[in-house]
C-alpha cells in the first residue's frame, strides 16, 4: 500500500465513499423521477431520454469546464 | 522566471546548499537552495512519480498556461546533507517573485487558489495521476495569477484509494472559505494561528441550525466532523476496506467536481469596511490628486527598482504607478475588504506584477511553524528597494500608537527608499483620529518632529506640500 506522508484521516476516507454513494443515489433518483413523470404522462419519453442521457453524460460536461473561469472576478454585483 | 535581480530577495539562501526549513514533511521530496537556485531532491519513489508526471499531457499544458511552476531535471548540483538516503533525481524550479501565505490572502485569492488545486487534481486523475496532499501553501502567486509550486505533490494514482488530500483540502481551503462566506468571519487570523487549518469539528461548533442547510455544510462539515470523531482511534485498514468495496477514481473525480461547484458558489461581500469606500472619498481635489500622482511617478522613475512595497495600498492605485518601473510590487493593506477588491480588479486585468496581500504593518506576519522557520516574516521574504507609505502614517502612529520615530526606524532597517506622505494634525482625517484620543495625545505626531526624525534616518531628496499645506509628500533615500 502506498502510504501518504500526511494522515488522510479514516473518517475523511469513509466520507468520500459516502459522498460517492450519495452522488450515485442522486443520479438514480433523477432517472427514477423522469421515468415516473413519463409514466404519469407529464413528460414525453423523448425528454425523459434526453434527461437520462444528460444525467449519464454529466461527467464530460462538467469536466469540460476549464480553470479559465476561476480567473474571472466572481464578485456579486 | 529568472533568478532574482534583487540580491536581497531571500538573501538567506544565497550561501552554500541549504535545506528549505519548511520542506521536511514529505520524505519523497525535499526542497533546498544552492547559489540562489531552487532545487528539489527526489527519493526513488519521488523520481518515478516525477517521470510519470513529466510524461503526462496535463502537466505540460499546465506549465504552459502558467498554472504550475516551470521545472526541469538537473544533474549539476550536490545534494546537501540531511536528505535521507540521498536523491534519485534533482529538479530545479522557477522562482516565484515573492512568497506569500494563505493567512495573507483575501477571500477571493484563497478561493482562486482552491479552484486551481481542484482543477489540477481533476485533470491529473484523467491521466491516472493524483495529488498526494492539498496544502494551500503549495499555491503561490505571480501577481494576481495563482501558480502551483509543489511538484512533489503529484504522484501516480494508487489504485482503488480515495483522495488522501481531501481532509487537508477541507482544513486549509474549504473550511476557511465556508467560515468567511457563511459566517462573515475572516479566516486570516485563524489560519495565522493554526498552520494546519480549521478542523471540521471546530467549524461544526460554529454552524447554527440554519447553517446546516447551506450548501456543503451537512456533508463536508457536520458529517465529516462526526466521522472523524467516530474513527479517531480506529486502527482499521479503512483504505484496504474501501479498495475491496470497489472504490474507483471516478468517485474521486465526482467529488472533485462537486467541490469545485461548491467553492465557486462561495462568495464574500464585505459589509461597509473601514476603507471599502476610501478610494471614492480621498482627501484631495482633482488637482491635488494629480500632483500627488506626479510626485510618486517622478520618484518611481528616478531609477529602476527591484521589489517595491505599497504600504496601505487601498485600491492599489499607486501600486500600479510603482509597477511602471519596479520589477515586482507587493501591495499591503490591513483591511481585507479593500485587498479583496484590489485582487479581483488586478486578476481581471491579468496583472502578474502586483501581489496584493492582507497585512497590517503594525502587526506584520511573524515567523511560524516548526522551529519558527517554516513560515518566514514578511520582510524575511524580500526587502523592498522602494516603499510607498501614502496616507498611512497617521493610522500607524495615532490609531496604532506606534511612535513616529520607531515607525521610521523600521522603514530605515528595511534599507528602502521611501515615498511618504505626512498629514499634519490639521488634516481632517488625522484630526478625526486625534479627536478620539486624550487632548494633547501623540505630541510626537507633528510636522516638525516628523521631519527631524525622518532627516535622522533618511536623505530627503524632494518634498511637496499639498491640500493647503496639511499634507506633505517626501521622497527620501536611506542614510
Amino acid at each position: 500500500m502506498n502510504l501518504a506522508y500526511i494522515d488522510p484521516g479514516s473518517g475523511s476516507l469513509i466520507l468520500q465513499m459516502i459522498l460517492g454513494g450519495l452522488a450515485a443515489a442522486a443520479v438514480f433518483m433523477k432517472l427514477f423521477w423522469h421515468r415516473l413523470l413519463v409514466f404519469l404522462r407529464i413528460r414525453k419519453p423523448y425528454e425523459a431520454e434526453r434527461a437520462s442521457e444528460s444525467a449519464e453524460s454529466e461527467t464530460p460536461a462538467v469536466e469540460r469546464r476549464s480553470f479559465e473561469r476561476a480567473g474571472e472576478p466572481a464578485g456579486k454585483p | 522566471m529568472s533568478p532574482p535581480e534583487n540580491p536581497d530577495l531571500n538573501a538567506a539562501e544565497a550561501a552554500a546548499p541549504r535545506l528549505e526549513p519548511g520542506s521536511f514533511r514529505d520524505w519523497d521530496s525535499r526542497v533546498f537552495y544552492d547559489d540562489g537556485r531552487i532545487l528539489r531532491a527526489l527519493s526513488e519513489t519521488g523520481a518515478r512519480d516525477w517521470e510519470a508526471v513529466a510524461r503526462s499531457r496535463f502537466f505540460g499544458e499546465s506549465v504552459a498556461a502558467g498554472q504550475v511552476v516551470e521545472t526541469r531535471e538537473v544533474d549539476d548540483v550536490v545534494v546537501p546533507e540531511g536528505v535521507a538516503g540521498g536523491a534519485a533525481a534533482v529538479l530545479e524550479h522557477e522562482r516565484v517573485p515573492f512568497v506569500s501565505y494563505p493567512y495573507e490572502w483575501p477571500f477571493a485569492m484563497l478561493r482562486d487558489a482552491a479552484l486551481l488545486q481542484l482543477d489540477l487534481l481533476g485533470r491529473a486523475l484523467r491521466e491516472d495521476l493524483t495529488l498526494k496532499d492539498a496544502s494551500s501553501y503549495n499555491v503561490q502567486w505571480r501577481g494576481a495569477q495563482p501558480i502551483f509550486i509543489d511538484i512533489g505533490s503529484f504522484e501516480r494514482l494508487p489504485e482503488g484509494e480515495p483522495w488522501q488530500g481531501y481532509r487537508q483540502f477541507c482544513l486549509l481551503f474549504l473550511n476557511p472559505l465556508l467560515l468567511q462566506a457563511y459566517k462573515g468571519v475572516p479566516f486570516q487570523p485563524w489560519l495565522r494561528g493554526s498552520l494546519g487549518g480549521i478542523a471540521p469539528g471546530d467549524l461544526r461548533r460554529l454552524m447554527s441550525f440554519r447553517d446546516r442547510f447551506r450548501r456543503g455544510v451537512m456533508t463536508h462539515v457536520i458529517l465529516h466532523a462526526r466521522l472523524e470523531r467516530k474513527h479517531e482511534e480506529s486502527a482499521r485498514d479503512v483504505r484496504g476496506e474501501l479498495r475491496k468495496a470497489g472504490f474507483r477514481k471516478e468517485l474521486i473525480a465526482a467529488n472533485v467536481r462537486r467541490l469545485e461547484k461548491l467553492v465557486r458558489s462561495l462568495d464574500w461581500a464585505p459589509g461597509g469596511s473601514e476603507w471599502s469606500d476610501y478610494g471614492a472619498t480621498t482627501s484631495y481635489d482633482d488637482e491635488g490628486a494629480r500632483r500627488k500622482e506626479a510626485f510618486v511617478r517622478q520618484a518611481v522613475h528616478s531609477r529602476s527598482w527591484g521589489l517595491a512595497w505599497d504600504v496601505g495600498c487601498n485600491e492599489a492605485r499607486f501600486s500600479r504607478i510603482a509597477a511602471e518601473n519596479a520589477r515586482y510590487v507587493v501591495a499591503l493593506d490591513g483591511d481585507a475588504a479593500v485587498v479583496d477588491r484590489a485582487y479581483r480588479e488586478l486578476a481581471s486585468e491579468g496583472r502578474t506584477d502586483i501581489l496584493p496581500l492582507v497585512a497590517d504593518v503594525t502587526d506584520p506576519s511573524p515567523a511560524l511553524g516548526w522551529a519558527g522557520l517554516e513560515r518566514q516574516t514578511l520582510a524575511g521574504r524580500g526587502r523592498p528597494e522602494l516603499t510607498l507609505c501614502l496616507a498611512v502614517i497617521h493610522h500607524v502612529a495615532i490609531s496604532g500608537n506606534v511612535p513616529v520615530p520607531e515607525f521610521l526606524s523600521w522603514l530605515r532597517d528595511l534599507g528602502t527608499a521611501l515615498v511618504i506622505e505626512f498629514p499634519t494634525r490639521e488634516d481632517p482625517r488625522a484630526a478625526a483620529l486625534l479627536a478620539r484620543k486624550r487632548p494633547g495625545a501623540h505630541p510626537d505626531y507633528d510636522r516638525e518632529p516628523f521631519e527631524r526624525a525622518l532627516a535622522e534616518r533618511f536623505e530627503v531628496e524632494r518634498t511637496e506640500e499639498l491640500a493647503g499645506g496639511t499634507r506633505i509628500l517626501y521622497f527620501a533615500r536611506p542614510r
